[in-house]
């Protein structure tokens, strides 16, 4: 993945969970709910164009997860 | 491009509810705005037509076989409105989705000058987001650019694999779907109510802190703590809830309609889990529910979840109409750190203090989570501290304190204040006080010179007369228990008891035992009895068949006396000894009198047999005080000619109409009539209830409110108080607990614990303090999942004029996996028809297989209903036993639904079974009007889901 993503999604992440949202943590450990993972999905869907299913996000179990999952999710227009 | 296409699933599902509900509901979504006064409305109407055209599901109807078609597109109204109540009215004024369009836009114009825009839609054309869209763009000019459209996203949607369907379904089934609501307590009428709940900040954050530490969110928190709740009110170890899931992705994020789906959640309650652990699975089991948002509800369930939890944004959606369900909890965050509960609820199967009670449980849940995780679910409080004391008080009869005295003590001071008084009367043969009083000490002197000891027990078997009750007193003035042994019993039963109960004397004849006469007199002093000391062993069988001995001491029977000072009970009072004193009720009629100062008549064996004897009886003795079970009451003509005052009901449950002829005859101003509930282990009576025209009309009869010194309290299976319209298990405390049972130590400790007595009956109480008795825990039989009420049956039936007397039958089949029901009637005249009014008037699973007619019911010795006598019930009629040959009629309708369905189907095949859901159900509506059935509406087909059940209901209105 190129860096430049993997910051916007660090970043992304920070900006739904809080800027102490810890990385490894895992999104509803952070606090994280369903509105939570609409609003991240919507956001990663804006940068990225890729339209990840939120419930996805909901049970990603840190950063790394939701990583895997743009990596496995084509973009669309 | 046509203008039509059709309903999205998930629209389907709403638009069925919609139609089928028995309310107008509201399936509305609003958001009301504040604009400023000098708001131009050429601009926003302008906006609004762009709206229209850019999403044509806005300005569309649904046609009759569920599609969208063009309608008018909405305008935007301008009105002068006196003040903001206006707002509530547009958000409430119905939308035909037949004509359309289903968004509305009215620009409120208030006298001082403000402005209100309200922007209201059918939830058939939006979601929160979506009103969202809406009105940001109506209101600032921000038009959303969709990647896709609705209609095209629902083009795209594809229909759910076939086998997840069927798993989940099957995952349903499983659970408890159909939760009963019988604890609600709801009033017919009415479309809805709402109740609210602030979960402070610290709880709230608390609530977080635990769901987030164990990977949870706060929505399945609530959502499980719902269950919990539910559970311990349903007995359901497995709740199914429902919640609202959006299926709309980022990519959808500005397209405006309807991408909201309802899943079924069943959760699994285990109260020996961590309350941590248990909402961790209720999350597990929420998350996969929200993948099944593909598959309509109606796909994999009869009905829908009785209770649904939605979580809320805190943006406006203004509260209106019927609730959808009966019970919606919507959850949201405040802006402060706390939370808002907001439940909406039917209130036709909810009352108000049900739903305040339920959102006040579902704090004590959330408190106790914030707390701490790792308490044991079952430690969770079942109410708050404030529920839990009304319910303490409100089991508590009024206040007594223990009476120190004994029934000799408050006998003597009777002779002492009228010895020349009549105290019983046996035929030609009637005893003074004074002759009474003197005959038993006699007796009593010669038992105490044969042997008996203070303490001890003595048996007394003699037939109905003026010496039983000499030898009763007799008995107690030795310091002795009485054991009653019944003349009528057989030998092995006279045996045991006198075995087990150790008797060495008896006053008549019993072999193994010494015997004194009742005409015995004789010399030894006699010590009196304390007030702790035991007074009489009477047994009871119960369900294990093993008699079992309960021992009551005297001040219990002085504490049931006491309690019934409210009857005013005096020396003017005539009373019958109709029941063996091997029956408690006897304890009653013959203490009852005696320590009052009235007058006794026993009533001889075979005129308590014989109703007319027994009434002319009544009426030459000018009994004032009659004790009955209703199953004796029941073969007694009330006449006018009769003197009594007082008519009290025990041993079994009243079917309150039976008194309605009574009441005819003797209205209140002439007689009271109380149904009393008691038990043996708790001395004879513990509850009273005054019964009126209104209960009798109304259904089974409440026992009432516990007596001055007694108190009933309903507990679940862990023995924890419950709130009232729940069941559980009637406890008894209080004054009238007895000793426990003769030599059953272990019996004993396990029914006795606590100085309370469990009494396996089954009970709730109502909202109001009265007690409602439902029958044996033991005899809670579940036909397909239903509970068996036999008392609604028997009130079906008594609702019958015809019928005068009514029992029901359960019975197991050897394998006990079937259960078969059957109907006694006592019919005034024939009526081979009872069976089909029932099928009318009782849902399936509680109409009997047979109703046999019989001349009178027979009772046991203790005038309670013996339902061994009852004769074999009669044949069964088949229903659907013998395929009946296909008629006209459903032969049509089996047609239509091949054609529709694609698929071959039979006559009992169920139409959601064969793959059906809501969209097919609105297109099969609407080719059955097209072939003819005009009275065909989209519920009969929910309701008769079968070709043959269907084709029965539409034969009337073929055309």
């Amino acid at each position: 993945m190129a860096l430049e993503q993997d910051d916007q999604l660090r970043a992304l992440w920070r900006e739904v969970l809080g800027p102490d949202a810890d990385p490894a943590a895992g999104f509803i450990n952070s606090g994280g709910d369903s509105f939570k993972a609409v609003l991240l999905a919507t956001r990663v869907f804006e940068t990225t164009g890729r339209d990840l299913d939120y419930l996805d996000v909901l049970e990603a179990d840190g950063l790394d997860a939701l990583r895997a999952l743009v990596a496995r999710t084509a973009p669309r227009g | 491009m046509s203008g039509h296409w059709p309903l999205a699933p998930n629209q389907a599902e709403l638009y069925v509810a919609d139609q089928t509900a028995d309310h107008v509901t509201a399936y509305h979504s609003a958001s009301v705005h504040a604009v400023p006064p000098d708001l131009d409305p050429a601009e926003p109407a302008r906006r609004l037509a762009a709206l229209a055209a850019a999403h044509p599901l806005l300005a569309a109807r649904v046609t009759a076989d569920g599609c969208w078609a063009p309608a008018r597109p909405p305008v935007l109204h301008v009105r002068d409105a006196p003040d903001r109540s206006a707002i509530r009215q547009e958000c409430a004024r119905p939308f035909a989705p037949h004509r359309g369009p289903l968004l509305r836009a009215v620009l409120l114009r208030y006298p001082d000058g403000a402005a209100d825009l309200v922007l209201v839609a059918h939830h058939l054309v939006t979601d929160e987001r979506s009103t969202e869209l809406m009105a940001r763009w109506l209101l600032a000019g921000e038009r959303p650019e969709p990647a896709e459209t609705y209609r095209r996203w629902t083009e795209r949607l594809a229909p759910p694999d076939p086998d997840r369907v069927a798993a989940v379904r099957e995952r349903l089934r499983a659970a408890d779907l159909d939760l009963p609501l019988d604890w609600g307590q709801g009033v017919p009428g009415g479309p809805g109510d709402r109740a609210d709940l602030r979960v402070p900040a610290p709880t709230w954050r608390g609530v977080r802190r635990s769901a987030a530490a164990l990977g949870v969110t706060p929505h399945s928190a609530v959502l499980g703590a719902a269950a919990l709740v539910l559970a311990r009110w349903t007995g359901a170890a497995n709740p199914v809830l429902g919640t609202n899931v959006s299926r709309r992705s980022a990519r959808h994020a500005d397209t405006i309609g309807y991408f909201g789906a309802t899943v079924a959640v069943p959760v699994a309650v285990d109260e020996d889990q961590s309350l941590g652990d248990f909402l961790r699975a209720a999350h597990d089991r929420c998350l996969a529910a929200y993948r099944t948002a593909d598959i309509p509800l109606s796909a994999v369930t009869d009905h829908a979840p009785r209770c649904v939890v939605v979580p809320r944004t805190g943006r406006t959606d203004v509260d209106l109409g019927a609730a959808q369900f009966p019970l919606t909890l919507y959850l949201g965050e405040e802006p402060d750190g706390g939370a808002h509960a907001l439940l909406r609820f039917q209130t036709s199967v909810v009352g108000r203090p049900a739903a305040e009670r339920f959102l006040r449980c579902l704090d004590v849940v959330l408190a106790a989570f914030a707390d701490d995780p790792g308490t044991p679910t079952h430690a969770v409080p079942t109410m708050a501290r404030a529920d839990m004391d009304a319910v303490l008080a409100s089991g508590r009869g009024a206040h007594r304190d223990a009476p120190d005295t004994t029934i000799t003590e408050l006998f003597a001071a009777r002779v002492a204040a009228g010895p020349d008084r009549v105290a019983v009367t046996a035929g030609d043969t009637s005893l003074t006080y004074a002759e009474l009083d003197d005959r038993s000490t006699g007796l009593a002197r010669a038992l105490v010179d044969a042997g008996v000891e203070p303490g001890t027990r003595v048996g007394v078997r003699l037939e109905r007369g003026p010496d039983l009750v000499v030898a009763l007193l007799a008995v107690l003035k030795a310091g002795a228990a009485y054991v009653p042994l019944d003349p009528d019993y057989p030998a092995e039963r006279t045996a045991f008891v006198t075995a087990d109960s150790g008797l060495r004397v008896v006053v008549g004849d019993v072999p193994d035992a010494t015997s004194v006469p009742p005409s015995a007199r004789g010399s030894a002093e006699l010590s009196r009895p304390a007030a702790g000391d035991a007074a009489y062993v009477i047994y009871t069988s119960g369900s294990t068949g093993r008699p079992k001995g309960v021992v009551v001491p005297h001040r219990n029977v002085a504490a049931l006396l006491a309690a019934a000072d409210g009857f005013g009970l005096g020396p003017d009072d005539v009373w019958t000894l109709f029941h063996s004193f091997a029956f408690d009720f006897s304890v009653w009629e013959v203490w009852g009198c005696l320590l009052t100062g009235g007058r006794l008549v026993v009533v001889p064996h075979w005129t308590a047999r014989d109703p007319d004897e027994f009434h002319a009886l009544l009426a030459r003795e000018r009994v004032t005080v009659l004790n009955q079970t209703p199953s004796a009451f029941a073969q007694l003509d009330p006449g006018d000619d009769l003197s009594v005052r007082l008519l009290v009901f025990g041993g079994e449950a009243l079917d309150a109409r039976l008194v309605l002829p009574w009441l005819d005859a003797y209205p209140r101003r002439r007689c009271r009539v109380v149904n009393m509930y008691g038990i043996t282990e708790t001395t004879v009576h513990c509850t009273w209830h005054d019964v009126t025209r209104a209960d009798a009309l109304a259904g089974p009869a409440p026992v009432g409110r516990p007596l001055p010194g007694w108190e009933l309290h309903v507990r679940d299976p862990r023995g924890r108080l419950v709130p009232p319209g729940v069941a559980g298990e009637i406890h008894v405390g209080g004054l009238g607990v007895a000793l426990g049972y003769l030599h059953r130590p272990e019996l004993t400790a396990e029914r006795f614990a606590g100085g309370r007595y469990r009494s396996g009956d089954r009970g709730r109480y109502l909202d109001d303090g009265r007690l409602l008795h439902l029958g044996r825990l033991d005899d809670q039989v579940k036909v397909r999942g239903h509970r068996i009420e036999p008392g609604e049956i028997r009130f079906a039936l008594l609702a019958d004029p015809r019928v005068t007397a009514a029992a029901v039958v359960v019975r197991r089949s050897a394998d006990s996996a079937a259960v078969r029901l059957d109907a006694y009637a006592v019919t005034s005249a024939p009526a081979p028809d009872l069976r089909a009014r029932l099928v009318e008037r009782l849902p399936a699973h509680l109409v009997p297989a047979t109703v046999t007619e019989v001349g009178a019911l027979p009772l046991t010795a203790n005038g309670k209903l013996d339902v061994a006598r009852l004769p074999a019930p009669g044949p069964v009629v088949a229903e659907t036993a013998a395929p009946v040959p296909e008629d006209g009629v459903e032969a049509r309708v089996r047609a239509i639904w091949e054609r529709l369905m694609g698929v071959p189907v039979g006559p009992d095949d169920n139409f959601f079974e064969l793959g059906g859901n809501s969209l097919l159900a609105v297109r099969l509506n609407a080719a059955l009007r097209e072939s003819g059935f005009a009275t065909v509406r989209l519920r009969d087909i929910f309701r008769h889901s079968t070709v043959r059940r269907l084709a029965r209901v539409l034969r009337g209105s073929a055309s």
